[in-house]
């Protein structure tokens, strides 16, 4: 089980992560409609929709951990396809966070940072809990870095979930619905961390009801409705010119109260 | 009607008891190793792999253990094995084993959340590093009681090796028997040695459950 040295082939002038017309079933129930995105490197994507609207599946799919059916989506030019032996070489270089956290319940919060690093990428424990630490302490959080999860409120928790993140180093960060779980109070902290971590132009896929963000930090605002992309558009214009009207339906509820 | 000091009746049984452990032993750690295999055969790639150990699992725990016993003791020597009576037995309770342990064990992996496997595929981390550090990790606490209730199960069939002729505890208990007349003193004495062997086991269960549970 030792770190596999294996590399890709990445193209460095490919955008970061692009879907080509991707569909996906459930049964006969379509959740994915042609759903094509393009996002270049340092870019900022928030992606909103009503529940149910496939945001969360496609952003799962982009790490593999749902499987398209027709379409293709590829990461720094390498296609993900069924047959791909390397999905954890491509997995490595995606950080993903997600709603529930999912700490490792088992592992203090320094294991759970140092694990994938140690396992996967075959870095020493010192150097993992050195880089461990610098990451807790990105996140304001270092001071808890021996307690286990059930320890953590669940704002320190995602910190903490976003740090584990970070130490693989990633090149792209996926957050799939990263507040929504968390009791008003705990929200900010959670956003704070990653406003800065978009200040400093790591590219970011999010899925989010946090307009505020999306506003302050995104490059692009996606619309999703019934498995479809629906509107795409900068956030200036997303939010004040909306040209689709599921869009203006959409922000009409969400911004209304 | 021989007169046999009942110290004597004890010690010859007390050696006896000695195979039943170390058959139970066997079948044990037999079965341990082979519902892991089991188990990694059932989770990961390919897919047909699941099927395979269901029909496995399936066939074992559909049929009664003293047949699996006779199929074993007198079809290997069919297919020109020679089987002594403890290696007969050995291999049949390590099949039996495996199969009702790889069903539990299941069980517990499919307790562990699918955000767990998740995270970890997120991560980088592939199948059996999921499992090697994630996973059965979290799948062990949960696994210890139904576990060691199957162990002791597991030890109280080893009677029925003495059907094979294998000289266990409760074989032991029938020459004695045989020789002294006293089937109740000495079948009384047989299922206080078994109770003695399976008490331990289900202390240490709890004391370790406790700990465990304390841990987190």
């Amino acid at each position: 089980m030792n770190a596999q040295a294996a590399t890709l082939q990445p193209d460095p002038a490919a955008p970061m992560v692009e879907m080509r017309n991707v569909n996906k079933w459930y049964g006969t129930f379509q959740a994915l409609k042609n759903v094509s995105l393009t996002v270049s490197k340092g870019e900022r994507m928030v992606i909103c929709g009503p529940s149910g609207s496939g945001k969360s599946t496609a952003i799962r799919c982009i790490n593999w951990l749902e499987h398209h059916q027709e379409g293709q989506i590829l990461i720094e030019g390498v296609e993900l396809t069924p047959g791909l032996k390397n999905i954890d070489l491509i997995r490595r270089e995606v950080g993903m966070v997600f709603q529930q956290f999912n700490l490792f319940p088992h592992l203090t919060v320094l294991q759970n940072l140092t694990l994938a690093p140690r396992k996967v990428r075959g870095i020493s424990r010192g150097e993992a809990e050195e880089t461990a630490m610098r990451y807790l302490k990105r996140v304001r959080i270092a001071e808890q870095a021996h307690k286990y999860p059930s320890q953590l409120s669940g704002g320190q928790q995602q910190r903490v979930a976003i740090a584990r993140s970070l130490c693989m180093e990633p090149k792209v960060m996926l957050f799939d619905e990263p507040t929504s779980a968390l009791d008003p109070e705990m929200i900010k902290e959670v956003l704070d961390v990653m406003i800065e971590l978009a200040e400093e132009h790591m590219t970011m896929i999010c899925v989010t009801h946090e307009m505020g963000f999306a506003r302050t930090v995104a490059d692009t605002v996606v619309f999703m409705d019934h498995g479809e992309v629906v509107e795409v558009a900068p956030p200036r214009t997303f939010f004040s010119d909306p040209r689709n009207e599921r869009t203006k339906i959409f922000l009409g509820q969400i911004l209304g109260h | 009607m021989i007169n046999v000091p009942l110290w004597d009746i004890l010690q010859f049984l007390l050696l006896a008891a000695r195979w039943t452990l170390l058959l139970s032993a066997i079948a044990f750690v037999g079965g341990g190793i082979g519902a892991l295999v089991l188990l990694l055969l059932r989770y990961g790639q390919p897919r047909y792999g699941v099927r395979l150990v269901h029909l496995y699992v399936e066939l074992l725990q559909g049929t009664p253990l003293l047949l699996q016993l006779f199929l074993v003791f007198f079809g290997l020597p069919l297919l020109g094995v020679d089987v002594s009576p403890i290696l007969a037995a050995g291999v049949a309770l390590t099949l039996y084993a495996s199969a009702f342990l790889a069903e539990i064990w299941r069980g517990c992996v499919d307790a562990v959340p699918r955000g767990q496997w998740d995270a970890s595929a997120s991560l980088g981390m592939n199948f059996l590093l999921q499992m090697r550090y994630i996973i059965l990790p979290q799948s062990f606490r949960i696994a210890i009681p139904p576990t060691v209730g199957f162990l002791v199960q597991l030890l109280k069939s080893t009677a029925l090796a003495s059907i094979v002729g294998f000289a266990e505890l409760t074989k032991a208990g029938q020459i004695v028997t045989n020789a002294t007349f006293q089937p109740f003193l000495v079948y009384g004495l047989v299922a206080l040695i078994y109770f003695a062997m399976c008490f331990p086991l289900t202390f240490c269960a709890r004391l370790l459950e406790r700990k465990l549970m304390r841990a987190r």
